[in-house]
C-alpha cells in the first residue's frame, strides 16, 4: 500500500512538472511533436529510475557511511552527467534499435533537473531501495504523463488565434499553469483513500 | 421496401419544387452558339472546321487521337463564325471554341441515321459509336463514357449502377428524363451493359422522387437482370463511392476508382443519350437543364442544345426577379460559379441556378468552435475541422497525413458549418497544392 | 442585358443557416428552466449573481479582445454563456467580488488568453469555478476586508444546511431528502444543483436541436452510477444530487474543449464519470464534477488523435494505436 501511495503520489498529485515544477526546460522544448515527447519519455523514464537506484546506493554506501552526506548535490550531478553517458554507450553496443529511438534525447537528460531532484527526493524521505525504484519510475511516468498531454495540446497551439506577445512560450507557459490548477483536484487524495 | 444510404452527409432542403412537375421543354433555337472544344475530362478536341464553312447538325467539328477524349459535333446547321478562344464555364479561362451562326434549318448531317439493334453489333463495335457521338457522363463531371466502359482487363466488373438519385438541390434534369423517357434510360443501360458485359444493372433513385421510382419500376419490371433501388434522400447520395457504398455495400478504396470494386456507375442522362445514338443515330447534341433558382422570374427544365448561352436560357424564363447574387453551372453543392452569363451550356451542364444576393452573401466565417458538425457530416469520415484549419494556415504536409487527398469536395463539411468557415474551399486547395508538391517530388 | 455584379467563389454555395450566435442562444435558452428554478428558491440573490457574472464576463471580454487589439465579438453570445453558466455553479449567498473574480480568471485567463473562442483548452467556466475553490485560502483577507459591501437580498434559510453529496459522505443518510424531491426541485448547494429535472429539460432541448451529443452525458453519468454502486454508495443520490446531471449536459458538451469523434465523446464522458466517483467516494470533497472535467479537457487532443476514424474504403486497420517513434541517427 506504500508503494502504491508513493506511485500516486509520484504520477498524479506531485506531479513533477505540475506539483513540483521540476524539468520544465525539456518539457517546454521536446513538447512540440508528440513523436518526439513519446521519445523524450521513454529516455527519462529509463534514465530517472537507473540514475535513482545508483544516487542511492552511492549515498547510503559511500557518502553516508564517510559523512560526506553535505556533497550529495556535486557527487550526484556526477554520477547522473557519468551515468547518461556509460548508458548511451552500453545501449549503442547492446540495443542499436533502442539507441536509434532514444538518440539525441539521452544528452539532453543530462542537464535535466528532474533527474536531480528525484535522486534528491529518495533521500530526504528516506525511502529503501524498494521504495527509491517506485518513486523514480512514478516520478519518470509523471513527468511522461505531462509532457504527453501537453504536446497534443501544443500540436492544437499552433493552429490558435493567439495574440502575437503571446504567441509560443507565453501561451504555453500559460497552459502549463492552466493544466496544474487541474491537476490540483488529485490533491487530497492520498488522505481519503490510503491514510 | 427497403431504403438504402451511406453514412455520413447532411440533410439539404433540395428546393426540387420549383422545377419537379414541369415537363422538359424545347428551349427557343439558338441564333449562335459557342462550343468549347474542351467538353470532357481528357484531352482537349482539334478543330476540324475553319471560319466560313458551312455545317450542319450532328457533324463532326473536333475530334482528338487520346484515347481519353471525346469528339465535339455541332448542335445546328450553319456557318462557322469564329474559332477563337472564349471563356469556359467550368474551367473559368478562355478554351480555344467553336462559334457557329445558326441558319434555323437544323438541315441533318448525313451520318445521322438509326443504327439499329445493339445486340447486332460486337462489344468493340458498340463502344467505337459510344465513343464517336461524343458521349461523356451527364452528371457533370464529363469522363468519356467509351473510355469508361473500357476498364483494365484484370478488373472484374459485376454490376452497373445507373445514378438517378440526383442529389444535388434544385436539379431535376434526371428526374424529368426518368419521368419522360424511361424507355430509353433502360436501353442506354442495357446498351452500356452490353458493352462491359455485365449482368447486374441497378437503377437508384432517391425516395423524394416517387413518381420516378414508380416509372423505373414499370418499364424495368419485365427485366430480370435489372432491379430499380430506393435510395433514402440524403446529400451526397449521388457521389459515386456513396452510392456504390448504399447499394451494395462495398467501399470504394481511397484513391480507388469505382471498377476497383467490380462496379460501374453511370448518369440516368447518360444511358438517354446512349439510347439516342442507336435509336436515332443523334450524338450528343442535346441535353436536359434546369434553368431555376430563387432569383429568376421563372423556372424550368429545358432539352437544350449544348452551346446555347446561359444568357439565353435566363431569358427565356423571363429573366431575373431580383438582383442575382451568384449564377452557377449545377447544383448549389458542387456547382462551379460563373464571372457572367455569357457562357455555353457544355455537355456536362446539368443545370443553371441562380441564386439571390442574401442566399450566395454569407458574411464573414467566425471562430471554429469545434462542434464536430462536420465529422459527422464526412461521408468519407475525414476530420474536415483539422484538415480545414491546417490548409487555412498552408500547413499542407499536416492536412496531407490527415487524408486530405480523400476528400470528394461534396461541400457538407461548409454546408453545415455553423461558424461559415470555407472547409471545403480550404480543402480544394490544400489538394491543389499537395498534388503539385508531389509532382515536384516525382520530377526531381 | 445587363450585366450584373455577380459573387464568384468556389462551391458549396449553400449553407445550413446555422451560426454559432444562433448555438450559443440555444444554449442559453436550455439555460432558461433552472434559472427560473433559481430564481424561485433564491429570488433576488440569484439575479444578483446572475448580472454580476453576465456583466463581469462581457466586461472582460471586451476589455481583453481591445487590448490585444481584436475587433470585439461580444454578439456571438459566448461571453454570457459563460457568465450565465459559472453564476449557476455558484451558490445563491456567494460574495459578489469572489464571483467578480472567477468570472475574470474564466473568460479574461482561460479563453481569451489561450487565443479566444474556439482555441481555449479549458471550460472557462468550469476553470473559473475550480480556480475560485483553490484560491480560497488566499482570499482569505481580501473577504475579510470585503464584508461590509456584501449584498443579501433577502435571508434564505434553506442554503444552511449541508448538501445531500456532504449527508452522504458525513454518514447522516437520516437526513437526505427524497429521491423525488431531488429529482424535481430542492434548495442547496450552486444553483445548479436545484432541479435535476429543469436542467434536464434544458438538455433534451439542446439534444433535439442537434448542439450536443448523447453520448457524453449519458457514459458520464452512467459512469458514476455504476461505479458508485459496485463501490457500495447509493447511486441515485450521486446521480441526482450534486451538479453532475448539470456538468454531463452543460459543461462535458462543451464544443471546443471535449472531443470531436463519436468515440472520443464516450471516452471523455467514462472518464469523467470514473473521477468524479473517486473524487467523491475517496477525497476529502464531497464534490468533485468541476474538477473530472477539468483534468479530462487537456487531454481531448490526445482522445482526438487516437480516436481518428477509420478512411472511407480502408479494408482493415489495427485498432490499437501505432506509436511511431522517429529514428534520429547520430
Amino acid at each position: 500500500m506504500q508503494l502504491f501511495a508513493i506511485l500516486l503520489s509520484g504520477v498524479l498529485i506531485n506531479n513533477f512538472v505540475f506539483a513540483r515544477f521540476l524539468g520544465i526546460c525539456p518539457f517546454l522544448g521536446v513538447s512540440r511533436k508528440l513523436e518526439t515527447a513519446i521519445g523524450m519519455s521513454m529516455a527519462v523514464i529509463f534514465v530517472i529510475t537507473m540514475a535513482s537506484l545508483i544516487s542511492w546506493a552511492f549515498y547510503w554506501f559511500v557518502l553516508e557511511p564517510l559523512r560526506l552526506g553535505y556533497l550529495q548535490t556535486v557527487a550526484f550531478i556526477l554520477i547522473i552527467a557519468s551515468l547518461v553517458q556509460f548508458v548511451e554507450v552500453v545501449i549503442l553496443k547492446v540495443s542499436p534499435v533502442l539507441y536509434q529511438a532514444l538518440g539525441i534525447y539521452l544528452p539532453l537528460i543530462t542537464t535535466n533537473c528532474a533527474v536531480l531532484g528525484a535522486a534528491i527526493l529518495n533521500i530526504r524521505e528516506s525511502y529503501t531501495f524498494i521504495e527509491t525504484l517506485t518513486n523514480g519510475l512514478a516520478a519518470a511516468l509523471g513527468w511522461s504523463l505531462a509532457i504527453l498531454l501537453f504536446a497534443g495540446i501544443r500540436e492544437r497551439l499552433e493552429l490558435a488565434d493567439i495574440p502575437a506577445p503571446l504567441k509560443g512560450f507565453p501561451v504555453a507557459l500559460i497552459s502549463t499553469g492552466l493544466m496544474a490548477m487541474a491537476f490540483l483536484g488529485f490533491q487530497g487524495f492520498l488522505k481519503g483513500v490510503l491514510f | 421496401m427497403e431504403r438504402r444510404t451511406f453514412p455520413g452527409g447532411v440533410h439539404v432542403p433540395h428546393f426540387k419544387e420549383l422545377t419537379e412537375h414541369k415537363p422538359i421543354v424545347r428551349a427557343r433555337e439558338p441564333k449562335r452558339i459557342v462550343l468549347p472544344l474542351s467538353q470532357h475530362t481528357g484531352a482537349p478536341c482539334e478543330p476540324l472546321v475553319r471560319e466560313g464553312d458551312h455545317v450542319k447538325l450532328g457533324q463532326k467539328i473536333g475530334a482528338s487521337e487520346a484515347f481519353v477524349s471525346a469528339p465535339i459535333h455541332s448542335s445546328v446547321s450553319g456557318t462557322v463564325a469564329a474559332v477563337q478562344p472564349f471563356l469556359h464555364p467550368a474551367l473559368g479561362r478562355e478554351v480555344l471554341s467553336i462559334i457557329i451562326d445558326s441558319d434555323g434549318q437544323d438541315s441533318v448531317h448525313e451520318e445521322v441515321r438509326p443504327k439499329g439493334d445493339y445486340a447486332s453489333f460486337s462489344v468493340d463495335e458498340v463502344k467505337r459509336m459510344i465513343r464517336e457521338a461524343g458521349i461523356v457522363g451527364l452528371g457533370g463531371a464529363a469522363f468519356p463514357t467509351a473510355v469508361k466502359v473500357s476498364p483494365p482487363k484484370e478488373k472484374r466488373i459485376d454490376a452497373y449502377i445507373l445514378n438517378g438519385a440526383e442529389c444535388e438541390p434544385f436539379l431535376t434534369a434526371d428526374h424529368r428524363l426518368m419521368l419522360e423517357r424511361p424507355e430509353d434510360i433502360l436501353y442506354g443501360l442495357k446498351v452500356l451493359m452490353y458493352a462491359v458485359g455485365v449482368q447486374n444493372g441497378y437503377i437508384c433513385i432517391e425516395d423524394n422522387k416517387p413518381d420516378a421510382l414508380r416509372e423505373m419500376r414499370k418499364v424495368a419490371a419485365n427485366e430480370p437482370s435489372i432491379k430499380v433501388v430506393e435510395l433514402k434522400t440524403r446529400y451526397p447520395q449521388g457521389s459515386e463511392k456513396q452510392i456504390i457504398k448504399a447499394v451494395l455495400n462495398r467501399e470504394v478504396p481511397p484513391g480507388g476508382l469505382p471498377f476497383d470494386v467490380g462496379v460501374m456507375v453511370s448518369n440516368v442522362g447518360t444511358a438517354a443519350a446512349v439510347a439516342d445514338v442507336f435509336k436515332k443515330g443523334l450524338p450528343l447534341v442535346e441535353r436536359v437543364v434546369t434553368v431555376t433558382g430563387h432569383a429568376l422570374v421563372d423556372q424550368q427544365n429545358f432539352q437544350v442544345k449544348i452551346g446555347t448561352l446561359f444568357s439565353d436560357l435566363i431569358d427565356q424564363v423571363g429573366g431575373y426577379k431580383v438582383e442575382p447574387g451568384k449564377i452557377i453551372m449545377g447544383g448549389p453543392m458542387m456547382g462551379i460559379a460563373q464571372m457572367t452569363a455569357e457562357v455555353p451550356v457544355i455537355k456536362g451542364t446539368s443545370g443553371i441556378l441562380v441564386l439571390t444576393r442574401q442566399q450566395a452573401d454569407w458574411g464573414e466565417p467566425s471562430p471554429c468552435i469545434k462542434c464536430a458538425k462536420c465529422v459527422d457530416a464526412c461521408p468519407v469520415n475525414l476530420l474536415p475541422v483539422f484538415i480545414g484549419g491546417y490548409a487555412e494556415r498552408e500547413m499542407y504536409d499536416v492536412a496531407e497525413s490527415m487524408n486530405a487527398l480523400d476528400c470528394i469536395e461534396c461541400g457538407c463539411c461548409a454546408y453545415v458549418c455553423p461558424a461559415r468557415r470555407p472547409l471545403t474551399q480550404a480543402i480544394r486547395v490544400a489538394k491543389w497544392e499537395i498534388n503539385e508538391r508531389r509532382k515536384k517530388r516525382g520530377k526531381k | 442585358m445587363e450585366k450584373p455584379d455577380l459573387l464568384y467563389s468556389p462551391p458549396p454555395h449553400l449553407n445550413s443557416g446555422d451560426t454559432v450566435t444562433r448555438a450559443m442562444r440555444d444554449v442559453l435558452l436550455a439555460l432558461v428552466p433552472i434559472i427560473i428554478v433559481s430564481i424561485i428558491f433564491y429570488r433576488l440573490n440569484a439575479i444578483f449573481i446572475l448580472i454580476v457574472c453576465n456583466v463581469t464576463a462581457a466586461c472582460t471580454a471586451w476589455g481583453m479582445r481591445k487590448l490585444m487589439g481584436k475587433p470585439h465579438s461580444l454578439e456571438d453570445l459566448s461571453a454570457f454563456v459563460t457568465g450565465t453558466l459559472l453564476a449557476l455553479a455558484l451558490p445563491p449567498t456567494f460574495p459578489w467580488w469572489l464571483a467578480v473574480i472567477g468570472t475574470f480568471l474564466a473568460v479574461g485567463v482561460a479563453k481569451e488568453m489561450c487565443g479566444g473562442l474556439g482555441w481555449n483548452l479549458f471550460n472557462p467556466a468550469v476553470f473559473g469555478r475550480v480556480a475560485l475553490i483553490i484560491l480560497a485560502p488566499a482570499f482569505v483577507w481580501l473577504n475579510a476586508d470585503m464584508a461590509p459591501l456584501h449584498l443579501r437580498f433577502g435571508i434564505i434559510d434553506v442554503t444552511s444546511g449541508a448538501t445531500p453529496l456532504a449527508l452522504l459522505k458525513l454518514g447522516q443518510g437520516q437526513l437526505l431528502p427524497s429521491y423525488s424531491a431531488l429529482f424535481i426541485a430542492h434548495p442547496g448547494g450552486s444553483m445548479a444543483e436545484s432541479s435535476v429535472l429543469a436542467v434536464l429539460i434544458g438538455g433534451l432541448y439542446l439534444l433535439f436541436k442537434g448542439h450536443i451529443n448523447w453520448r457524453t452525458p449519458v457514459f458520464a453519468i452512467g459512469t458514476v452510477f455504476a461505479l458508485t454502486m459496485l463501490l457500495g454508495s447509493n447511486p441515485f443520490y450521486h446521480v441526482l444530487a450534486g451538479g453532475l446531471v448539470f456538468g454531463s449536459f452543460f459543461m462535458a458538451t462543451d464544443w471546443v474543449t471535449t472531443p470531436i469523434t463519436d468515440a472520443g465523446k464516450i471516452i471523455f464522458g467514462i472518464g469523467m464519470g470514473i473521477l468524479v466517483a473517486l473524487i467523491r467516494l475517496y477525497q476529502a470533497a464531497p464534490e468533485g464534477v468541476a474538477f473530472s472535467i477539468l483534468l479530462m479537457n487537456p487531454l481531448v487532443p490526445l482522445i482526438d488523435a487516437l480516436t481518428r476514424p477509420r478512411k472511407f474504403g480502408q479494408i482493415v486497420e489495427a485498432r490499437i494505436p501505432v506509436i511511431r517513434i522517429k529514428t534520429v541517427s547520430k
